[in-house]
């Protein structure tokens, strides 16, 4: 696909000139090393030194809270409209692990019976990159549940940074309509870009989960755990969600809320019952539903793209890598004991 | 395909006491979309039903598309959802979802004996398999009916005793972990009454549906009695909020109750990584 050779100003010129056409969403540096993704109002606020955003581009296709259904009621009438995001969105300068996991998040939300909201801003969303030809934080891992720094999975456009710029590299034909939109000049011959090296960390397979499914591990991990739930706010494929209604009176919203299962109250039911009553045993759910309950219902697609934020956001180090080792050790063992545990 | 999470809108057409606690829900549903999804609707499957304004909670069919238009739900007051659908009068409008979840496999038990036991509010979801059984009486053998409750006014659907205690080849016992003065029947636990029946699997299948512990001690004895796992079968439940499998909430390791459930055979359960 075509390649253009931009330079900074280009870039943001280029930015601009979409801002008419789309909401568009950036990364913006918000001090002390933090760079969150943003809707931005001008290309100057985009800051493209970003390393990891603390947020996720969940934030723009399942929002921490949204309303599904507009609720009027009267005394014995009632009338519902589900509000569908109209809006196109561009998002710009994404990680390929974000985009990647889009992936994950498709199989779940595009899958029968089908989401309609995120339906809606997935087809308004166009996604430009911005690939990792250098490993941007100590927490990555991608490569080890099968993506790439230089990763092209779900984008529209890479950007490529080079000393005199950047290369912007059309990957689908509405990618193509966009760059030619933009200045610069053509890339003759094409960049190749080069994936730097990551640490290979293990990814047990699904009998491995079952072999360490009763193992102290999980109440090991459990009596450090918080229940802070940080881990799966900034989790890019974490997707629990809530449904409640709010509001007094005629008008009333119904809700969906990002939730999280490693919340005490994630699954107590109205008797009092609690089937994941630990932190232990709710840890292990949501490691087990990213490795082994999501693999086994969607054709192998892993719950996680390795962007390590979970590791860096967590207060008390606990850090999925480590998790991942501990997993395939403890297997091994159980393999080599013979307790078909 | 539809919004899968707008409600049916639907109108309360009675609200019944059943027992302390827990009423009856008939529900007619006002358009013709919400009609047909609950056109054939099967035993076992379940539905949300929205209290507008407060929230929606999930509940086990209680009626056949057969025997009634209307849909029915026996709904306890737990929670705060629930207290407020026990709130709502007769014309209130309601919110419904669903046709959802699996269904108890009324074809495969075609031919074969049914033995029916529940507890409590648990009786709810046997109703319709009852029904759809009497409905349909020379599909099926001998038919076995234990009911259960902690106290005689915690018993459900009683009006109905008499019916099904003189449907053919159909016997029905009820017993009551407390009595009151009142009450001349049976007292003591279900399994109590379960071994005392003590019903035959040959050529059977049980169908069990209460709380937790009940349906626990219910397949032990059954396995005691001769069942095997594969010839048992209960329906289960977990805190839901989509019921599309989307939510992530109702899992037991790897399965959805909402989507692989609500109905499981114990040998299914066998195979459960994770408790419930």
């Amino acid at each position: 696909m075509p390649q253009r050779l931009l330079s900074s100003e280009e870039v943001f010129a280029w930015v601009d000139s979409l801002g008419s056409d789309y909401r568009i969403i950036a990364p913006v540096h918000e001090g002390e090393g933090r760079f969150f993704l943003r809707r931005i109002g001008d290309a100057r606020e985009v800051d493209l030194s970003v390393t990891r955003t603390v947020n996720s581009l969940k934030d723009f296709f399942f929002p921490p809270t949204e309303t599904i259904v507009h609720i009027r009621r009267g005394k014995t009438n009632v009338q519902l409209e589900a509000p569908l995001p109209e809006r196109p969105q561009l998002l710009f300068a994404v990680r390929p692990c974000d985009a990647a996991s889009l992936t994950s998040m498709d199989a779940l939300f595009l899958g029968e019976p089908a989401d309609p909201y995120y339906g809606a801003r997935r087809r308004q969303s166009i996604l430009v990159g911005l690939a990792c030809l250098e490993v941007p934080t100590p927490e990555c891992f991608c490569t080890t549940v099968g993506g790439s720094p230089i990763g092209t999975t779900n984008l529209d456009l890479m950007l490529y940074r080079v000393p005199e710029g950047y290369i912007a590299e059309a990957l689908s034909a509405r990618g193509e309509t966009l760059l030619e939109a933009a200045s610069g000049r053509p890339v003759e011959p094409p960049f190749r870009p080069q994936a730097p090296e990551l640490p290979a960390y293990p990814c047990p397979p699904q009998e491995d989960w079952v072999r360490v499914f009763t193992d102290s591990l999980w109440e090991e991990l459990g009596e450090r755990c918080l229940g802070c739930k940080i881990c799966t706010y900034v989790c890019p494929t974490c997707y629990c969600f809530d449904i409640r209604d709010r509001g007094a009176g005629g008008r009333v919203e119904r809700l969906r809320c990002w939730d999280a299962c490693t919340s005490k109250h994630y699954s107590v039911e109205a008797s009092g019952h609690d089937p994941r009553p630990t932190r232990g045993a709710r840890l292990r759910n949501r490691f087990c539903h990213k490795y082994y309950y999501f693999p086994w219902r969607y054709h192998g697609t892993l719950l996680c793209s390795g962007c390590g934020r979970c590791v860096a956001a967590c207060p008390v180090n606990i850090d999925l890598t480590e998790v991942l080792e501990e997993v395939a050790e403890r297997a091994q063992a159980v393999r080599a004991g013979g307790q078909g545990n | 395909m539809s919004n899968p999470f707008l409600p049916y809108v639907g109108t309360l057409t009675e609200v019944r006491e059943l027992a302390v606690g827990i009423r009856l829900f008939r529900v007619r549903l006002e358009d013709e979309a919400g009609r047909a999804a609950f056109a054939d609707y099967r035993p076992g499957q379940f539905a949300f039903l929205s209290a507008f304004g407060v929230g929606e909670v999930p509940f086990g069919l209680a009626s056949t598309p057969a025997r009634s238009q209307e849909l029915e739900f026996a709904v306890a007051r737990v929670g705060t959802v629930t207290s407020a659908l026990h709130n709502l009068e007769v014309g209130a409008p309601v919110g419904v979802r669903g046709p959802m979840g699996n269904s108890f496999p009324m074809e495969e038990f075609r031919g074969r004996n049914l033995v029916i036991i529940g507890g409590g509010i648990g009786f709810a979801p046997l109703r319709p398999v009852i029904q759809y059984a009497l409905d349909h009486r020379a599909d099926y053998g001998h038919i076995t009916i234990l009911a259960a409750a902690r106290a005689p006014n915690l018993l459900v659907f009683r009006e109905e005793y008499e019916e099904w205690a003189s449907a053919p080849d159909t016997e029905f016992h009820v017993t009551v972990d407390v009595g009151d003065e009142t009450w001349t029947g049976n007292v003591g636990l279900v399994t109590e009454l379960q071994a005392k029946v003590s019903p035959s699997p040959e050529n059977a299948v049980a169908i069990t549906c209460g709380p937790p512990i009940m349906i626990k001690f219910v397949v032990q004895l059954l396995q005691k009695q001769g069942f095997v796992p594969e010839q048992v079968y209960t329906t289960l439940e977990m805190k839901m909020k989509c019921g599309l499998g989307k939510c992530g909430r109702c899992n037991i390791g790897e399965r959805y109750v909402c989507v692989d459930g609500p109905v499981f055979s114990h040998a299914q359960i066998l195979q459960f990584i994770d408790s419930f």
